[in-house]
């Protein structure tokens, strides 16, 4: 079974029926082998970010207004395999999904609130920029290779090995 | 200070993984070795962690200042602008092309919102003369 069809095993849908609070629909989800088989597809980049996008983009295709979203239990269980993903992408996919306040995605956006409380608390954030202080000369027409500095530097403190 | 500094570091390179948000840094610049002078350093990577203290500061606005000082006693400062939005962030300044126009200490300094965080210093050097000729002059 495919990793996101197992998302949308019976198994992962009665838990969603059954309990009742997010952050206890959370815990069970996250012990769930369908969400580890999930995080180690993911891990062993089976699948990656963009796959995970896609299959939330053909879920919400199904979406009516009014309707309870069929695909909600696979969803709860998806934000909680991919929250620890390093991607921007899926950062942002759990943000948006946290911020939603629609009555038929209500359980999917209480657990994103949770993975991404979490998500915060354990992943770093990455600010990073790029500065030029002086021009840098291109490989081919590059400086002298006396005027590059050279790595460095181990002392010379190695001694030869004396073979018996 | 609102921020608290895990640690600050300059490498030569650094790479995050997309995967795992990992960070990993490669060669930490302790000493560099030039020929000849003037010199150029390619690429440096200043890298530090912030954490913050409690809750309360995620949202807020800081600024890193990055003060690079020469050999030469020269002076850049870089700023960066950050919002905290994670318990942890890391800033990352890459730094092309720094000149080195003669031996000393080339310095890192990094400020959080004008106050002095941390510091690291990496000697520049000439090589030593072999079999007692002076390096080449340039």
């Amino acid at each position: 079974m495919l990793p996101f069809d197992q998302l949308e095993a019976d198994s992962v849908a009665q838990l969603a029926f059954t309990v009742a609070t997010p952050s206890a629909l959370y815990g069970l989800l996250a012990q769930h082998p369908s969400v580890a088989a999930f995080k180690t597809a993911l891990g062993t980049r089976t699948i990656d970010a963009d796959d995970v996008l896609q299959r939330v983009r053909v879920w919400l295709g199904d979406f009516v207004p009014r309707i309870r979203f069929r695909h909600e239990a696979a969803l709860c269980a998806l934000v909680v395999a991919v929250e620890s993903h390093g991607s921007k992408q899926i950062g942002e996919f759990i943000e948006e999904l946290a911020s939603l306040h629609v009555a038929e995605l209500s359980m999917a956006s209480r657990v994103a609130r949770i993975a991404n409380k979490r998500r915060k608390a354990t992943l770093s954030a990455n600010t990073a920029v790029i500065v030029k202080l002086g021009n840098v000369p291109s490989r081919t027409g590059g400086p002298r290779q006396d005027q590059v500095p050279s790595r460095v530097l181990i002392p010379n403190s190695f001694t030869s090995a004396r073979v018996a | 200070m609102a921020l608290r500094l895990e640690y600050f570091v300059v490498a030569e390179g650094v790479a995050v993984d997309q995967l795992t948000n990992q960070v990993s840094l490669f060669n930490v610049l302790e000493e560099i070795k030039a020929p000849a002078f003037p010199a150029l350093v390619h690429k440096a990577v200043a890298h530090g962690l912030w954490v913050i203290q409690n809750d309360l500061d995620i949202g807020t606005e800081h600024q890193v200042l990055l003060i690079i000082r020469l050999p030469d006693r020269a002076e850049h400062r870089l700023t960066t602008n950050f919002t905290v939005t994670h318990r942890r962030h890391r800033v990352t300044q890459l730094i092309e092309g720094i000149p080195l126009s003669t031996e000393g200490t080339l310095e890192f300094e990094v400020l959080l919102d004008g106050q002095h965080a941390a510091r690291h210093l990496v000697d520049v050097e000439r090589p030593p003369a072999i079999d007692g000729q002076a390096p080449t002059a340039t």
